[in-house]
Parts: C-alpha cells; sequence; structure tokens
C-alpha cells in the first residue's frame, strides 16, 4: 500500500482499525458528508482484500487485517468472493497469505531508504517538517484566539454595559434575563469526547485531543430560556443573543416521567452536526420535569438548531425523550 | 412495544435522501454502506443488523419530526448512540467472538474449485463485455504494475481515475454478490 494519497491512507488506517478517537470521528463525518471518500473506502478494501490474498501485506498489516477488518460475515464473504474473482480473473492462483513474520523495523526503515525509495522519504521528510511548522503555527494562533475568547467574556461580565434581555419572540420560550452570574460549574470544552470514544472493545483509551481552553473566570454574561415540549400550535422560537454573551443557561422541560438517573442533551446545527452535547445529572426531588444546562456562547451561531433531550436510565439505555427546535440571532 | 418500520415511514426516509426515487435508492444504499462500515470499525459482528437499527430510527424520526437537512449527518449521530448501547448490551458480540476466518484448506477446497470457476464464469456473463474488460484490467497486476494499468486504462477509456475506480468498485461489487449468492447454492 505504498504511493497513497491522504485519503487513501486514511481509508486504510481506518480499515484496519488505526484510526481511534477524534482522527476516526472526523473522517467518519466526511465519510458520511462525500460521496467520492465513500468510493474510495470501498476502493481501498477491495485492494486491502486483494493484498492480502496475494500475501502482499505486511505482517503488522496482514495481523490487523484479521483482526480489525474481518469482524463482518459480510467482509468475510467479500473475501471468498474475491479469492474466486482473482482465481478467476487473472488465470493464476492467489497465493495463500505468507508474510515472513519476523519482518523488523529495521528491515522496513532500510527498505525505504533503498535507492528507489530514496526521493520518497526525502518528500516525506519536508513533508513532516513542513507540517510541524504549521502545526506550531497553528497552536501559536489558536492559543491567541482562545485568550481573546477570555477577554470577550471578561468584557461582557460587565453589568454596566449589559444590553437589554432578549425578549421571548414565542410563547413556549421564556427569556428569564442576562444573569450576570454562573449558577453551574460549567467550563467544559465545547463538544465533549462522545461517551463510545472512550469504551472501544479494543481500542486503548485516548480521550479526544480537544485543546482546553484556558481556565479564565466565567463571569460573562448569560441569557436564560426555557424551551418547553412543542405542540401543534407552536412554532419554532427565535432567540437574539448577543456577541457579548458568553453563554446560554437553558431550562428544558420535558414530560417523561422522573425514571432517568441522568440525561443527555445534543445539540444539532441545520446541517446535523453536533455543536455540544453533555451529561447531565437528574435532580433528584425535582417534580417539574426539567433539565438545566449550559451551553458555551461559541457553540450558539446565528441558525437554527436542534436540541435532542435523551434519558438515560438506570441500566444505561438510552431513550430518545424530545426534540426542540430553535433558531439564534447573533447580533 | 418496538416500533416497527412501515412503508409510510420508509418512503418518507427515501424522500428525506432525494425528491428524485432513484438518487434517493443510491443514497440509501451508500447512506447503509457507510453505516454498515462504522459499525464494522468498532468490532460489531452483526455491523449489518445495526446499521438497519439505526436507518429504522432515523425513519422514525423523519416520521415524527419532519425532512432534516442531512439526514446522513444524523444517521451519524444516532449510528453512536446505537453503538454505545450494543456496547453495553449483553448480547453484544465483539470481534473477539468471532471463530477463525472461514478459508477452507486447499485440499478441501479442490472440490469446489470447479463449481466456483463455474459461478464466475456465469456472473462474468452477466456483464457487458466492456464491463468484463474493464474488471480484468483493474484488477490486473501487482503493486506498481496495477498502479500503471489503471492510469492507462483510465487514458484510454478517456475518463478521469475517480470515474474508473467508481466504475470498477460498482462492477466488482456486483459481481462479488453474484459469485456469493451462486457459491452459497453449490
Amino acid at each position: 500500500m505504498k504511493g497513497l494519497d491522504k485519503d487513501n491512507k486514511n481509508a486504510v488506517d481506518y480499515l484496519l482499525g488505526d484510526l481511534a478517537g477524534a482522527a476516526r470521528d472526523e473522517f467518519e463525518e466526511r465519510l458520511f458528508a462525500d460521496d467520492d471518500l465513500g468510493i474510495t473506502v470501498t476502493a481501498t478494501e477491495n485492494d486491502l482484500i486483494d493484498e492480502y490474498l496475494r500475501g502482499e501485506l505486511t505482517s503488522d498489516q496482514k495481523r490487523k487485517f484479521e483482526l480489525n477488518f474481518l469482524v463482518s460475515e459480510r467482509r468475510r464473504e467479500k473475501l471468498l468472493a474475491a479469492e474466486v474473482l482473482l482465481a478467476g480473473l487473472l488465470h493464476n492462483e492467489p497465493a495463500a497469505p505468507d508474510v515472513p513474520l519476523a519482518e523488523s523495523f529495521w528491515a522496513r526503515l532500510s527498505e525505504l531508504f533503498r535507492l528507489p525509495n530514496l526521493a520518497l522519504a526525502g518528500g516525506l521528510a519536508v513533508l513532516f517538517l513542513i507540517l510541524v511548522l504549521g502545526g506550531f503555527r497553528l497552536l501559536r494562533q489558536g492559543e491567541n484566539e482562545i485568550v481573546r475568547t477570555g477577554n470577550n467574556q471578561n468584557t461582557g461580565s460587565d453589568p454596566d454595559t449589559r444590553p437589554p434581555s432578549p425578549a421571548p419572540v414565542n410563547s413556549n420560550v421564556v427569556a428569564n434575563a442576562g444573569l450576570g452570574t454562573e449558577p453551574q460549574q460549567n467550563v467544559s470544552p465545547l463538544i465533549t469526547p462522545s461517551p463510545q470514544t472512550t469504551r472501544e472493545p479494543r481500542e486503548p483509551v485516548s480521550p479526544k485531543p480537544t485543546p482546553m481552553p484556558k481556565r479564565t473566570p466565567q463571569t460573562g454574561r448569560i441569557f436564560a430560556f426555557t424551551l418547553f415540549p412543542v405542540t401543534r400550535s407552536s412554532s419554532n422560537p427565535v432567540w437574539e443573543i448577543p456577541e457579548t454573551a458568553s453563554g446560554v443557561l437553558l431550562t428544558v422541560v420535558h414530560n417523561e416521567e422522573t425514571r432517568f438517573v441522568k440525561f443527555r442533551a445534543e445539540l444539532r446545527d441545520s446541517a446535523g452536526g453536533v455543536v455540544w452535547n453533555k451529561e447531565l445529572p437528574a435532580t433528584r426531588g425535582n417534580r417539574s420535569k426539567t433539565v438545566r444546562m449550559t451551553i458555551e456562547s461559541g457553540a450558539l451561531r446565528s441558525g437554527s438548531y436542534e436540541l435532542t433531550l435523551i434519558g438515560i436510565t438506570p441500566r444505561g439505555d438510552y431513550e430518545e425523550i424530545n426534540f426542540y427546535n430553535f433558531t439564534v440571532k447573533r447580533k | 412495544m418496538k416500533w416497527q418500520l412501515t412503508q409510510t415511514a420508509f418512503d418518507g426516509l427515501l424522500a428525506a435522501l432525494d425528491p428524485d426515487n432513484h438518487s434517493a435508492g443510491e443514497k440509501y444504499v451508500r447512506l447503509r454502506g457507510n453505516l454498515v462500515r462504522f459499525f464494522e470499525a468498532r468490532g460489531f459482528a452483526a455491523a449489518g443488523d445495526a446499521a438497519d437499527d439505526v436507518l429504522n430510527r432515523l425513519a422514525r424520526k423523519i416520521e415524527n419530526g419532519g425532512p432534516l437537512d442531512n439526514p446522513a449527518s444524523y444517521a451519524l449521530g444516532i449510528a453512536r448512540m446505537v453503538a454505545l448501547e450494543l456496547r453495553k448490551s449483553p448480547l453484544h458480540s465483539s470481534s473477539d467472538e468471532i471463530p477463525e476466518i472461514g478459508i477452507p484448506a486447499r485440499d478441501a477446497e479442490l472440490d469446489e474449485k470447479e463449481g466456483k470457476l463455474k459461478c464466475l464464469g456465469e456472473c462474468l456473463a452477466e456483464l457487458q463485455p466492456e464491463n468484463r474488460g474493464i474488471i480484468v484490467g483493474y484488477y490486473k497486476g501487482e503493486k506498481r504494475e496495477k498502479i500503471e494499468n489503471r492510469n492507462q486504462m483510465a487514458k484510454n477509456l478517456g475518463i478521469p481515475q475517480n470515474a474508473l475506480r467508481s466504475r470498477a468498485v460498482r462492477l466488482r461489487e456486483k459481481l462479488e454478490n453474484c459469485i456469493t449468492n451462486c457459491v452459497r447454492g453449490l
């Protein structure tokens, strides 16, 4: 599998189980959005199967192929069909996978630097250098942005410069006020790692490398809204949130019986992408059937959103409780 | 009572994927393929069943709440939740529990070989001659030779590499399905 472009390389890694955590999430987001990438993955899947049958995979790839790739009946059937295909189409019996198991790292390294591959190795070295320098620069820029965000939040917390609180546009929304303080401790990153990324069956736990913002005091202005279950007569509420707001305190009212030990809230933009999510404890002794959460201001740009409220039972089952749609206007 | 997929809900899902029936069908197959891979990437043996569960939930969501802006992306979100549920389920079968891959020993395979090649012949016969040429040419050769073959084929056919790859993928899928069904009947 040499000479592959980045998508091919990622596809190989994905199929062999080498792509994990945030990299895998990002790849899957693209896979579900980009038809071309889907074809690339299918083509790579076919090539991997052929190379396995011909004994062209390295010992490491062969091990991962057998362990991680051949997990489903579909793929095992593909393998058998490919065996027939290769044997018949090419009039050439495919070799049984027979790759030397003791291929050492040094052998592979020295193979890379053999004369025909020298240009490739040099190119990779230059590419690596560019990536390192580029990454360093991006990191520097990221630091500056985080600091700027913190400054904005602090500025927004000045009570003398508070704009009027957003007026409710719809009857199923109650805009309480711009609150000066944060009622819940909430300095989590924009999107917390999805639970499944930390509970992989065969991968070591690798939390998403989401950069944690510097812990600046969360004293920015908070805007409070309440969402009620949608009724036939109600339309989507529109929230006007100033750019200087640091967050939204959201109270979500639901009709479900109080049998959930926890809740999970997922906020999606109009494209269906999750822009924010959080697991929330159930409030004991609270009969009002409400869930409160604070959404960081940065997660809300102008546009339409859907909040999914999911209940988590004592057995750990997830049940969708309700969907709440609203529109945000930043001003 | 567990929700069951109805014809109306399925039609609603297809309509949400694309207003055109044919395109909707293609998008459905692609989305299901991506979902199957999603679960395979997490080591789920019953990846197909899990993918169908996601599609059912998506159909239900569309039936209850109207069309979505991006059903595929929404399906990905549902898939993440289903994966989480499955991992906690006592019925979950991971790759650890899967038996060794069923490639029979070469000697035992000899009896079946004739039948398999007959299947291949029948399946190839269902393809147009031009398409037979593409599938043979696309997978001919090894490593660098294979890559060069493909470049040359794309030039000869006057189509970009991506288009050739897409055609080869579709043809192979068709052939593989045909071979699998035929071999099952042996």
